[in-house]
């Protein structure tokens, strides 16, 4: 095993910040196609590669089958590696004495939060694959009220603990990176060593896409003076901060159900079931997949794209660009598997 | 942004049972109450789709369901527009009005000073951003004050006046507005210490209930504010209007920021507005700048410059010029105009003598402008 510096070097290159440096070498037309592998021997993780998992019998009305979730995240994992293995895949990203905190989105309410199936699924898996103890999965969002009403499991007997910043504080100063300065949960600053983040698979009245990027505006006290200019560049300056950009290691896109207008908020016309389940280490290339199927859905209801109009995420272009290097904005550069099951 | 409340202060004014509560400014684990309570706004435009449009402020906000205007303190649901902040009040002290500053009204008075948390602007060197930059369900210590207690606890504590300050009042509109319609039917009067960041119609409408304003006018030039504000010039200027138009007492301070907007022109340029616009009575406090929040880098003002400022100001005209934040009694003594006399000598926040008869200099009988009983 190597040195705690060594691993993030190595198999952190999973993670967000090598994760841009290799999205720099794509775009200059080098091939880069895997992290490496790690002192541990663990397969590499391809971090160009966003895997989407559809099992629509997950979805039944209001209920979600905790098992197809499970099963859903567990094969999309395995399609991260070219052995098709997910526990390699968990073994490659996460460290068994990691601090995993991971951000799920509760601000619509109940109907079209990250679902608890997809954090219990995330947490199992740690634990399974990783030996991640459940003390040290910590599930968070802004709030605790919005957790419990999104039905998180907060009774300390889960598989993960369930914290709202509100209930553990922010910073004490703010941190600015670039035009974003803010104070951060210290769940993530001072408590996790790794982040998984949760998005819900939903547009944004002002952003056009509440996804993997924006989902950390709920991660900082101020996300109100961050929406001028349609959250652009804020919502990517706030993943530059360190403690973001340098814990990041998965995305794990809930996509069960998916609202493809009229977001941030729950709009039961616009929200369709769509079982699906979503894994990328590159939180800007799930961004662009995730847009990709926004849009989709609003051809198919006879909407007029997002892109083109004043609301379309331009902060995907920044994410990527050689400044910020957060990950890969290039259509054309990310490897998409889709995988059917049910 | 109001002037620096202390939260040593505020803990000793509770210790002391001085005004029956507190303040309760940081960013920590705090109740979440504050934002379950909700109270309708005033002034938006429901535009369909959930979505609203918010009338109160220059941002005019179009904010979508679940979502919060950019002050933090309103919300959306489900296409109506509420705040957050009425009956919730975040910082509460019994302060010379002195410290606010307003030099030419009820000088040696105290001013019972409240704040909720919220701001339309995010200035990088805001003194009290714990307050103003957070959300209200990020405020420890958040006090239920329905606005029928505030007169109450004006007279208790011999405050003749209710100030809105310290963060920013316009967001908490609705509560200021009902304090301060409360105020006056008990006989006391309200002050509003503001950024001037509000639109024409709810400023004409508050102003009715308003006796003294103060407004802080961070700089002349749309760079300054974009850069270092989150907002714009222009409709603060109009708002310095209209309150001279409405027949309001107006006081105006001007940060002296180092290198951002100490210039000679930049502070000609204010002068000059400020005569040609509401005339040279008008009283004017150049503050000195210490660093803080996210604009660290910066030294504090030098005294030379808030003397260059106050040479150009006398120079250009105006009649009330003040140093603020500086040792002495000079900087901060009114004098007459026209004999030169000291007619309210100061020492920081301490009023030490009042040489006026009825509002003028009792040496030479020049009226000397404000709201003096």
């Amino acid at each position: 095993m190597g040195s705690r510096r060594r691993f993030l070097q190595v198999v952190g290159g999973a993670g967000l910040a090598l994760a841009g440096c290799r999205a720099r070498e794509r775009e200059t037309g080098a091939a880069a196609q895997s992290t490496p592998t790690s002192a541990t021997s663990a397969p590499p993780v391809q971090s160009d590669r966003v895997v989407i998992v559809r099992d629509p019998s997950a979805v039944r009305g209001t209920t979600i089958s905790a098992d197809k979730v499970a099963a859903m995240v567990d094969r999309a994992m395995a399609e991260l590696t070219p052995a098709a293995q997910a526990k390699a895949a968990w073994e490659a990203l996460f460290r068994p004495d990691d601090v995993v905190a991971v951000k799920v989105n509760c601000l619509a309410g109940p109907p079209l939060s990250s679902h608890p199936e997809v954090a219990t699924a995330v947490a199992r898996a740690l634990a399974e694959h990783v030996g991640t103890r459940p003390a040290n999965i910590l599930v968070y969002d802004r709030d605790g009220g919005e957790l419990q009403a999104a039905g998180f499991d907060r009774s300390g007997g889960a598989a993960y603990v369930c914290r709202g910043t509100d209930e553990v504080g922010y910073d004490a100063e703010p941190t600015t990176v670039g035009s974003a300065g803010s104070c951060y949960s210290r769940i993530i600053s001072e408590q996790a060593t790794a982040l998984v983040n949760v998005p819900v698979l939903k547009d944004h009245d002002l952003a056009g896409l509440s996804g993997a990027l924006k989902n950390h505006f709920g991660s900082i006290h101020n996300p109100n003076k961050l929406h001028t200019d349609h959250c652009t560049p804020y919502v990517v300056d706030v993943n530059c901060a360190p403690f973001i950009k340098d814990k990041h290691r998965l995305v794990v896109y809930d996509g069960l159900l998916a609202c493809y207008d009229g977001g941030p908020g729950y709009k039961p016309t616009t929200t369709v079931p769509y079982g699906a389940i979503m894994v990328a280490v590159d939180p800007v290339a799930a961004d662009v997949v995730a847009f990709e199927i926004i849009e989709r859905l609003r051809k198919e209801h006879g909407l007029p794209p997002i892109a083109g109009s004043e609301r379309e995420p331009k902060y995907l272009r920044v994410a990527a660009d050689a400044e910020h290097g957060l990950g890969t904005g290039d259509r054309n550069r990310i490897d998409v598997r889709e995988i059917a099951l049910g | 942004m109001g002037q620096e409340l202390s939260r040593r202060e505020a803990l000793r004014l509770l210790a002391a049972g001085a005004v029956g509560a507190a303040c309760g400014a940081m960013l920590g684990a705090g109740p979440s109450e504050a934002a379950a309570a909700a109270h309708e706004a005033s002034f938006y435009d429901q535009l369909g789709g959930s979505k609203i449009r918010c009338r109160l402020c220059p941002k005019e906000c179009v904010v979508g369901d679940r979502e919060r205007g950019f002050c933090g303190v309103r919300e959306n649901r489900g296409g109506r527009y509420y705040t957050l902040v009425h009956g919730q009040c975040a910082a509460l002290n019994v302060d010379p009005i002195e410290k606010k500053p307003l030099f030419h009204f009820l000088p040696g008075s105290t001013a019972l000073s409240m704040a909720t948390a919220g701001c339309n602007m995010d200035c990088k060197n805001c003194q009290n951003w714990e307050i103003s930059q957070s959300r209200p369900e990020q405020i420890r210590d958040v006090m239920a004050l329905q606005p029928s207690q505030f007169p109450g606890m004006a007279k208790r504590q011999g405050a003749r006046s209710i100030a809105y300050t310290y963060s920013e009042p316009v967001v908490f509109y609705e509560y200021m507005l009902d304090i301060a319609r409360a105020a006056r039917a008990a006989g006391i009067r309200s002050v509003m210490i503001s950024n001037g960041y509000i639109r024409a119609e709810p400023m004409t409408r508050l102003a009715g209930a308003l006796d003294a304003i103060k407004i802080d006018l961070k700089a002349m030039s749309d760079q300054f504010y974009k850069t270092y504000c989150v907002g714009t010039v222009g409709p603060v200027l109009d708002t310095i209007r209209l309150i001279k138009r409405l027949g309001k007492w107006l006081e105006i301070v001007y940060l002296v920021v180092p290198t951002l907007n100490d210039s000679e022109t930049a502070i000609r340029q204010l002068c000059t507005w400020i005569k040609a616009n509401v005339g040279t009575e008008v009283p004017l406090h150049f503050s000195r700048f210490h660093p803080q929040y996210q604009m660290k880098s910066l030294p504090p003002t030098p005294y030379e410059t808030l003397e260059r400022c106050r040479r150009i100001a006398r120079a250009t005209g105006l009649s009330f010029v003040y140093l603020g934040n500086v040792p002495g009694e000079a900087p901060v003594t009114t004098w007459c105009p026209r004999c030169g006399k000291a007619v309210v000598r100061r020492n920081g926040f301490q009023v030490l003598e009042v040489s006026l008869r009825n509002g003028a200099c009792k040496y030479c009988s020049r009226a000397i402008p404000g709201v003096w009983a």
